[in-house]
């Protein structure tokens, strides 16, 4: 596999200076789920300033594309537009990766095992599902395979078989599919969303707090649990 | 602790779809996703089978546990103590347990990261060629500006003792001459003053106290501190051993004994003057070790009759009479008797010389060289290693400190070299003021490895001060922490489970192989890969401006610590017998000193040592007053059970059992205060203050306090805001500073309001 493409770095300098994109409002109807899932997944995946503005900016562009209709904000008000850098790293990183303690953890076994720490049974479910698939996470990236970024990629390749003419694997990819998002995802994600938003969170990251909220529910009402 | 269970519908539990998704083959990954083709080669999984690896915990310790490591799927499943070690004797203790809660917490550092702001909190990712480019341009910088590198400071103490780990020390002479924080902040005073009696800190091998018949733990915690040594104080008094312990704090292992005698802190010198007075009275003197395998025996004995007495010794540490005169008979009746002297006892102004006296009280007794007796210290006799990875050379055409240098620490391991410059040595126990004082250079960056200076140096305010003054601050660990907060640069670095190294002990003498388990989270690299990665930088954009090699294999840095002194004195034939389990040195005697050969300029036992006194002490072991009282209450900042200073406490099954930190007060002082249990309190005094709630306990002396060294995660407290950086008495000659009288300090404590 060809190495993944880096975005092209944006300098958190001239990021701040450049307008920022309504963040506030939600995923419509219309945004494809999959196209979501893959940039929530890039979000969560940053490796640095210039990763996370493009997962944002590609956000945003949802947002625009969908025409300002699907997302609200909770209390009501108009959406704003807010600095995007550096201030939305800075929280990004103090919510979900450090240095300092970390409140918000985007790993599923913080939440589903008995301990909350990381490489516990909710990952081995998740490697299992993995090479069930005949993948691993990449070497470099080194994250453990419950690390929302690797669930969300989960899910796109799951999604990417669905259309399988093969009636078994299609059953077990259903199947498959039912267990990440019913069994898995929705038993951890809306306490992590939770821990999110219990902290200071800008409104460039609750906005894609809230999308990945609805994409979650949209991908539980599209499952086929027949 | 989350209570969340992960519990899948039943249905969902037993994912019969994953065999049904075999079929499929290999998925086709995404294009630009995180996830890539298994490599099919991987041996099948067997959900039953652990892989064991050998671990050594690194930390500062009596105790350094072998430990066993049983790992599944590449995951550290549990730990255990490996039970070949007849020291560790298949038991860790609470810290050691929690070690995986360590290694997989949430709240590791993960990253290189950069702080905008140093305290803002606003922290970015890097990348490690990033990071190191930005470091290496700063060292580059700072040789342009300055002409040399002593502008660089290294800080670095005993956060992880794994013998690699000393590649921090080679990285930056790989850099040239630097500036070293020397010394240590732990026990340097008991050091020399061994080193004065004796000619070297060398202790029985501590199972042999089972074999005494009589023990007396002076100043040590081992409940505490040395869980795995209280054993062999059970089976002695099992034995028939008498077991007492003298503590300003009634300790856990105080609850233990058979005696306990609250000492007045920085009296034990007077204490074990007395006893020795009373030998002389009592006849009770071993006169074949004291006139023919010692010196100046005579002249004390001497100074003793004019100056001491027990009752004289008994006003000023406060036991009764009676009760020092029958112990000292006690103990002078039976043979083997031994005292086991901590650390804390010599942490005053006076603490060389209070251990000089107990050494002296020992030696008149006879049971030194004797198996199960001793006045036990510590030893070094075990890290006879290559320091392969510390033993760096400067960069070609290095400048540096010209003027008198010493040792960098009782680690230092380099020796002496004939070259025209060295680094510059800065006081380690007075680190903020060394920081504002260093002039030509001024110290503009600093390196801080294996050490959390806002947790452990003294005068945490000044500290501050230092700080600002600092250009550029990297701070290498596992955790965020105060250093941190106050770093520019903070880079992630590997636990035990993720490195190779081998560790030994400075008590116990047992040799533990510490095996790379798993890959390393996260992208944490250990010390020895940090400086490679730092030389790559530096080499690019100055080449030669750095000599630590460019690439390392970990375990071969690992081999290349042994060498045929290790082999032969462990009884080993190569590095791989201790994937088997950890091997203890074959002694010819349990007790060190047992030929009484002794490492001293006359070759015996120095009642009179004429080096002490040509360093600017006593020669004899006279008693020393303490340092004088500047507030109503001393402060005791023993070690605590649940943590090793800022280690492990911010771990969730610590801040379970150990949520908050109080302050130990007896409650007569607390009613005179008019503060009530669980009371907040302000503890203050000249440099500083720490809030907090008091707890009311006749553990502690009425003129005494006790805070526990401790760093709470969510707390602002810490001990160093009321600790100066008073200095000890010794520990210059072999640790190339004086130790820190952090036992010596002076409160006022009142109601907070």
């Amino acid at each position: 596999m060809p190495p993944r493409p880096t975005p092209p770095a944006l300098a958190p300098e001239a990021a701040a200076s450049s307008p920022a994109p309504d963040l506030a409002r939600g995923v419509t109807p219309d945004t494809a789920p999959e196209l979501m899932a893959e940039i929530l997944r890039d979000l969560f995946a940053a490796r640095d300033s210039g990763g996370l503005a493009r997962a944002l900016e590609r956000l945003a562009a949802c947002g625009a594309e969908d025409g300002g209709a699907g997302g609200s904000r909770p209390d009501g008000e108009a959406p704003r537009r807010a600095p995007l850098f550096p201030e939305a790293e800075y929280a990004f990183n103090r919510l979900f990766v450090g240095p300092d303690h970390v409140p918000a953890p985007p790993y599923a076994s913080v939440y589903l095992d008995a301990d909350p720490l990381l490489m516990g049974r909710a990952t081995a479910s998740m490697r299992e599902l993995f090479r069930s698939l005949g993948l691993a996470v990449r070497e470099e990236d080194n994250l453990p395979e419950d690390h929302l970024a690797c669930e969300l990629e989960a899910w796109l390749v799951l999604r990417s078989l669905a259309g399988t003419k093969d009636a078994t694997l299609r059953q077990n990819v259903e199947e498959a599919l039912v267990w990440l998002v019913d069994g898995h995802m929705r038993l951890w994600i809306p306490q992590f969303l939770s821990r999110a938003r219990a902290e200071a969170v800008p409104e460039a990251l609750s906005g894609a707090l809230n999308r990945l909220e609805a994409w979650l529910e949209r991908a539980g009402s599209e499952l086929n649990r027949a | 602790m989350n209570t969340n269970t992960f519990r899948c519908p039943a249905a969902m539990e037993r994912r019969g779809f994953l065999k049904g998704l075999l079929a499929a083959g290999a998925a086709a990954a995404l294009p630009g996703g995180l996830l890539t083709a298994r490599n099919a080669a991987a041996a099948p999984f067997d959900p039953d089978a652990y892989q064991v690896f050998r671990n050594a915990c690194p930390r500062n310790c009596y105790d350094t546990c072998s430990i066993k490591t049983y790992v599944r799927d590449g995951v550290v499943q549990f730990v255990e103590g490996a039970p070949e070690s007849t020291y560790t004797k298949g038991a860790l203790c609470v810290k050691g347990y929690s070690y995986p809660r360590r290694l997989y917490s949430p709240d590791r550092i993960k990253y290189p990261m950069i702080q905008e702001g140093r305290g803002s909190g606003n922290w970015r990712r890097l990348s490690w060629d990033e990071a190191m480019d930005r470091i290496a341009d700063k060292i580059l910088d700072l040789k342009q500006r300055d002409g040399s590198l002593l502008g660089l400071g290294l800080t670095k103490y005993s956060g992880n003792f794994g013998i690699t780990n000393y590649g921090v020390e080679g990285m930056m002479s790989s850099l040239g001459y630097t500036t070293r924080f020397v010394g240590t902040p732990c026990w340097p005073a008991g050091i020399d003053a061994q080193n004065y009696d004796l000619g070297d800190m060398w202790c029985n091998d501590p199972e042999d106290m089972v074999k005494a018949r009589y023990i007396i733990v002076w100043g040590a915690n081992p409940a505490w501190c040395s869980m795995h040594s209280m054993k062999y104080l059970y089976e002695a008094r099992e034995r028939g051993a008498k077991i007492v312990v003298i503590d300003p704090v009634f300790t856990q292992t105080a609850a233990k004994a058979d005696v306990y005698w609250r000492v007045k802190p920085g009296t034990d010198g007077a204490l074990a003057l007395g006893m020795a007075r009373h030998l002389l009275d009592k006849n009770l003197v071993d006169l074949d070790f004291a006139l023919n395998s010692a010196t100046g025996y005579l002249e004390f004995a001497a100074y003793l009759r004019q100056n001491v007495t027990v009752e004289w010794a008994s006003e000023i540490c406060g036991i009764p009479a009676d009760d020092i005169r029958s112990v000292t008979e006690e103990f002078a009746a039976v043979k083997p008797a031994t005292v086991w002297i901590g650390y804390g006892m010599q942490r005053h102004t006076n603490g060389g010389a209070m251990v000089r006296a107990i050494d002296a009280f020992v030696a008149m007794t006879g049971n030194i060289g004797v198996e199960g007796g001793g006045a036990r210290y510590g030893q070094m006799q075990t890290w006879g290693f290559n320091y392969h990875a510390m033993v760096q050379k400067q960069p070609e055409g290095s400048v540096g400190f010209s003027g008198a240098t010493g040792p960098k620490g009782e680690f230092d391991f380099a020796g002496e070299s004939n070259t025209a410059y060295s680094d510059r040595a800065l006081n380690i126990n007075k680190t903020a003021q060394e920081i504002l004082d260093a002039k030509d250079p001024e110290v503009k960056m600093l390196w801080v490895s294996c050490k959390n200076p806002f947790a452990q140096d003294f005068d945490r305010n000044k500290l501050e001060q230092a700080f600002a003054k600092l250009e550029m601050v990297v701070t290498v660990d596992q955790f965020f922490n105060e250093t941190v907060r106050h770093s520019d640069i903070v880079l992630p670095v590997t636990t035990l489970f993720e490195e190779w190294t081998v560790n030994v002990s400075y008590w116990h003498y047992w040799l533990s192989l510490n095996e790379q388990a798993i890959r390393p989270m996260h992208e944490a690299k250990s010390n020895i890969e940090i400086a490679a990665a730092l030389s790559r930088a530096m080499n690019q954009k100055s080449p030669g401006s750095c000599t630590f090699p460019q690439e390392v294999d970990g375990k071969e840095w690992m081999i290349q610590e042994f060498n045929k002194g290790i082999y032969d004195y462990f009884g080993i034939s190569s590095w791989e017998d201790l994937r088997n389990g950890p091997v203890k040195a074959k002694l010819s005697s349990s007790a060190s000193w047992n030929e009484r050969k002794f490492l001293t300029p006359s070759g015996k036992y120095e009642f009179r040592s004429d080096l002490c006194a040509q360093n600017g002490f006593k020669a004899l072991p006279e008693y020393v007053p303490v340092r004088e009282a500047t507030a109503p209450f001393r402060l005791l900042t023993p070690h605590v059970q649940f943590g090793l200073h800022s280690q492990f406490i911010n771990l969730d099954w610590m801040e379970n059992f150990y949520p908050e930190p109080f302050v130990y007060i007896h409650p007569e002082a607390a009613k005179a205060k008019g503060i009530g249990d669980l009371d907040r309190v302000r503890v203050s005094n000249s440099i500083g203050e720490v809030t907090l709630r008091a707890k009311l306990s006749t553990n502690v002396a009425r003129d005494c306090l006790v805070m526990y060294e401790a760093w709470f995660r969510k707390l602002a407290f810490n001990v160093q805001n009321v600790v100066d950086d008073c200095a000890a008495d010794m520990g210059a000659m072999k640790t190339g500073a004086p130790g820190v009288a952090i036992h010596d300090q002076f409160v006022d404590i009142a109601p907070a309001g």
